[in-house]
């Protein structure tokens, strides 16, 4: 029995070894816990450095965890009263904290502090309908097209310029679509799509004049005419064969198809860049255009934020110090060094952009088609306080219907009852 | 005496108790309570009677992902039984090398199914896998195995790897249970000149039949709460196919969406659907299994 | 070990037949691990050509040590280890103890108890795990390994079954004559009943092992910082990394995460074999 209790004794011993790092410390300074998905993989290690050296008042703590599990890991926290003082967050996710109470409103804070003038409107990417602010963007991953100057050269077609259309785009996919070995089967495409609503259907439902949610984020849209002619438009390019269904995109290895000279363009975010460049073979051409214009002169400039978030578990003072850390962030010298880092995408100061424009960079030559269409034309990815569980359905119901699965209208119809259900908070 | 006894009964049971009330029966009974409540770790359980039960069942993916437990369970029991009978038949006869046929088998029991997921992953690649060249020759493919956007062949893919990986396990029991069969009703047998298939399907079948019957309740629990391979392989087939199973729902409901109470009633429901079967086949055992 | 020549079944099929289709057997078992080593080996981008290379040269014994750095396979290794070596420790001294309970003291109280045994085999994870993950967070221990290894010293089902009908195998008169001895119930069980179970303790160490060095759900749903990851959760992170760009890394992290059960086996494999058929002929 002794030997038992002993032995539980130690184990509950090590694991609160593991456990530790709660115990706080006793000082007049103010503890700021930066929660940084990924690490210094994503905040340059130098913003923090800088901070640090210009605030010694604020003793900073950084939390650390990949992507994937940082999400679970900071929901868990709040749930215990734990969470980081700031962190950073996906947009969807920051929609579901803010409806649920976990997250500060920073709209005060942003009017009395920041000069709105300086930014670029993506400055209120974490806004929700009612005019809450409940983050600042930690970086943009914004779409453009990416093309592959190879095929464009060998098909005799002009590379894409700043002025073209949706309705162009399709016809060039056609035009690049090739059977090389003449088996019978595709194997180069004009077009590669993604399955999921940022690089996939919303740009095809915006460039329509569609929108899968109203202004409110609490209706469902996709009845609605243009929503419903820009999803055709989305699953025809699978179906007319322009455009790869997602079985042979995930064999092909994803981006991987597009390095390796399979696909013509290739709708992706800002991120896929050092993948491209890690990957391809030496001597690969490739570039980026500006998202084609739409309907109505609109580009479907989508991008995906992440946004600094406070705490609503925060004190007083902690969240004071959250605030002089966004500050800092957001300040000339933080943006300009996270921008020469390639880090977290486009930043939102205009300082920070006109320096992206002259600065050495590896990535396609036309580095604008990421940020020239912000100011003017960009979107979010209609967050709302169950975006994490309409998106994925959404995702789902569509990629049936881009793979022929369920019938257009039918999935038209299943798309919003189960979108509508899931708004309703019906399961 | 035998309070003493019963006082060192008690005593040696204790940490069972412990365990049980803490980890087993009051989880039950909250897991219970949660099925019937809306509730997010963050704000507290708020009761609402059976609409969890309802909106579950009347949702059609939870009946998808029955129907692709149910297939799964089907196409991986039939093959794990049917050929590890025939192996551990084989493995049991005396001749060299056997010993390193069945430490061959047992290999991919010991390996974590993450580990094997991944590389069956690879091995099922349309486009560059090595099944589908392999099969080529033979004239047969190209399939896609869990790369399809067909709920079927991703169920079949994910069933074969797990037929695969769990083959081992069922040849160890049925070797363990041949070594029960005496070696007279064998010889009995081939005096009264029956041949090796009869014999195979008269005497062998039903004098294994209890270790059969017990690897089939065993296998059916297992099926219903498969969720490891289901979750993984699907993280690399984006393909919108409904292949979801009751594990996978779970977990997403859980641990994804925050909804604990719809996460628990599902899993109630899982757990009544197992309960019915169990019984079923309990009912079967009367008057199909045979005990020596 | 096994008597395999007991009873003849398959007497008039010839052995060649037998032996091709165990043959046949083998190769298909062993095909995807030989597979697996291959493509290990590949160089950068290799892995996607057709059509597929088997063990061609160069090799590039580089992706091993890449897993190790890039990866850090070894600190899930280790992690791992930690955490299968306490859940041994945990399950060998609680199923032992409470399977002596249940075998030597039957008395009302505890049939009905052992009744519940019985029944918690048939208890279907799923039910309890959302709870158990609700407990955990209300004391504080998401994120550490105390959700991963507290339960397996409260006793299993399946092992405490195990323990119990072994201990019942071995005649009560030995622990009458120990009784009268004047040796204590616990000293009779630390130095007669655990000396005479070494094959049940072996089946239940290695049998241990294996769940918990392949357990996936519960570290994934317990554990968020990366340096506390297990070899399960950690390979499932690599996937995001490396899957697209990087298979054959990927591949040789799987090939290594498999090494330590098969090289343990390997071992320990006629306890391992003689373990698991006793309990299949007792079950």
């Amino acid at each position: 029995m002794k030997r038992i209790f002993s032995i539980i004794l130690i184990v509950v011993m090590c694991a609160s070894i593991f456990a530790g790092c709660n115990d706080k410390k006793d000082s007049d300074k103010v503890t700021l816990r930066l929660g940084l998905p990924s690490g210094y993989d994503i905040t340059a290690k130098e913003v923090v450095d800088n901070f640090q050296k210009a605030h010694p008042e604020i003793e900073l703590e950084i939390d650390e965890t990949p992507w994937s599990e940082f999400k679970k890991k900071v929901k868990l926290q709040s749930a215990s009263k734990t969470a980081p003082t700031v962190f950073i967050m996906d947009s969807g996710h920051v929609a579901y904290m803010g409806a649920n109470g976990m997250a500060v409103d920073l709209a005060d804070r942003v009017k009395s502090d920041l000069n709105a003038d300086d930014y670029s409107s993506a400055l209120y990417a974490g806004q929700d309908a009612e005019g809450h602010l409940w983050g600042i963007p930690h970086g943009l991953n914004t779409l453009a097209i990416y093309y592959n100057e190879e095929i464009f050269d060998e098909a005799g077609l002009e590379y894409p310029d700043e002025s073209w259309t949706f309705d162009d785009m399709i016809k060039m996919a056609k035009k690049l679509t090739k059977d090389l070995d003449s088996d019978g089967e595709v194997d180069q495409y004009g077009l590669m799509l993604g399955t999921n609503i940022s690089t996939g259907w919303l740009p095809f439902v915006l460039a329509e004049g569609g929108a899968p949610l109203d202004e409110t984020r609490t209706k469902s849209m996709f009845k609605d005419k243009k929503t419903v002619s820009g999803l055709k438009k989305y699953v025809d390019c699978v179906k007319d064969g322009i455009a790869p269904d997602a079985e042979w995109s995930a064999a092909q290895g994803g981006t991987a198809a597009f390095y390796t000279g399979k696909i013509g363009m290739y709708i992706a975010l800002h991120s896929m860049i050092p993948v491209i460049e890690n990957n391809a073979p030496e001597g690969f051409r490739y570039n980026a255009q500006i998202m084609p214009y739409g309907v109505d002169g609109k580009r479907p400039c989508v991008y995906v934020p992440n946004l600094w978030v406070v705490s609503s578990t925060a004190t007083e003072e902690e969240q004071e110090a959250a605030w002089t850390w966004i500050k800092y962030y957001m300040s000339d010298e933080a943006q300009k060094i996270m921008t020469e880092s390639g880090l977290d995408g486009i930043q939102v100061k205009k300082t920070a952009i006109e320096y992206m424009e002259q600065m050495e960079y590896n990535g396609p030559e036309n580095l604008s088609a990421f940020y020239s269409g912000l100011e003017k034309h960009g979107t979010t990815i209609y967050e709302n306080g169950t975006y994490e569980e309409w998106r994925p359905k959404a995702d789902e119901i569509i990629t049936q219907m881009r793979n022929g699965l369920v019938g257009f209208n039918d999935g038209i119809k299943e798309l919003d009852s189960v979108v509508s259900k899931v708004l309703k908070g019906e399961y | 005496m035998t309070k003493k006894h019963q006082l060192w009964g008690w005593f040696f049971i204790a940490p069972y108790i412990i365990g049980f009330s803490i980890f087993t029966l009051s989880s039950v009974l909250f897991s219970g309570y949660l099925s019937f409540t809306e509730y997010n770790l963050f704000n507290p359980p708020k009761w609402v009677g059976f609409r969890n039960y309802i909106n579950v069942l009347t949702d059609v993916s939870l009946w998808t992902s029955f129907r692709n437990v149910f297939v799964y369970g089907f196409i991986n029991e039939f093959l794990q039984l049917f050929l590890g009978c025939i192996l551990a038949v084989a493995l049991n006869r005396k001749m060299k090398g056997t010993g390193i046929f069945r430490t061959l088998y047992f290999l991919p029991v010991l390996t974590p199914m993450v580990a094997i997921s991944f590389v069956w992953s690879y091995i099922y690649n349309p486009s560059y896998g090595v099944l589908n060249y392999l099969l080529s020759f033979l004239g047969i493919g190209p399939f896609k195995y869990t790369f399809s956007s067909n709920w079927f062949e991703f169920v079949v893919g994910v069933a074969l790897m797990n037929a695969w990986k769990g083959l081992g396990y069922i040849i160890l029991y049925v070797l363990g249970g041949l070594q029960n069969i005496s070696t007279e009703v064998m010889e009995a047998a081939e005096v009264d000149g029956a041949g090796p298939v009869r014999k195979f399907f008269s005497i062998t079948v039903p004098l294994l039949s209890p270790t059969l019957f017990f690897l089939l309740v065993i296998g059916v629990i297992n099926s219903l709460q498969v969720f490891d391979q289901f979750y993984i392989m699907a993280q690399s087939a984006n393909t919108g196919a409904n292949i979801k199973v009751v594990g996978t729902l779970i977990y997403e409901n859980a641990f994804v969406y925050n909804k604990l109470g719809i996460g628990s009633s599902i899993a109630w429901v899982s757990f009544i659907v197992m309960a019915v079967l169990t019984w079923i086949q309990k009912r079967m055992e009367k008057r199909y299994v045979h005990y020596a | 070990m096994l008597k395999r020549n007991k009873n003849k079944i398959l007497n008039n099929v010839p052995n060649i037949l037998v032996t091709c289709l165990l043959i046949l057997g083998t190769v298909i078992m062993v095909f995807p691990f030989i597979w697996a080593l291959s493509v290990s080996l590949q160089g950068p981008g290799l892995a996607y050509i057709t059509p597929p290379r088997f063990f061609k040269a160069p090799f590039y014994f580089s992706n091993y040590s890449e897993a190790f750095a890039k990866a850090n396979m070894f600190r899930y290794f280790l992690n791992s280890l930690f955490i299968a070596v306490l859940n041994i420790i945990g399950a060998v001294a609680s199923n032992s103890f409470i399977g002596f309970g249940f075998a030597r003291y039957q008395f009302k109280g505890s049939q009905v108890l052992f009744f519940t045994v019985l029944c918690t085999m048939m208890l279907p994870g799923n039910i309890t795990a959302i709870v158990h993950y609700i407990m955990w967070q209300n004391v504080g221990a998401l994120d550490t390994y105390i959700p991963l290894i507290v339960p397996s010293f409260f006793g299993s089902a399946m092992m405490t079954f195990l323990f119990r009908q072994h201990f019942l195998s071995i005649p009560t008169d030995i622990y009458s004559a120990a009784l009268v001895d004047g040796a204590s119930p616990p000293r009779i069980f630390m130095q007669v009943y655990m000396p005479m179970s070494k094959p049940i303790i072996a089946t239940v160490t290695i049998q241990t092992f294996l769940n918990s060095w392949n357990n996936m759900f519960q570290p994934l749903i317990y554990l968020t910082t990366k340096s506390k990851y297990t070899i399960s959760v950690g390979l499932l992170y690599l996937k995001g990394t490396f899957e697209t760009n990087n298979t054959e890394i990927l591949i040789a992290a799987s090939v290594l995460a498999m090494l330590p059960a098969v090289v343990l086996y390997f071992f320990a494999q006629k306890q391992f074999v003689q373990g698991m058929v006793s309990a299949a002929v007792k079950g």
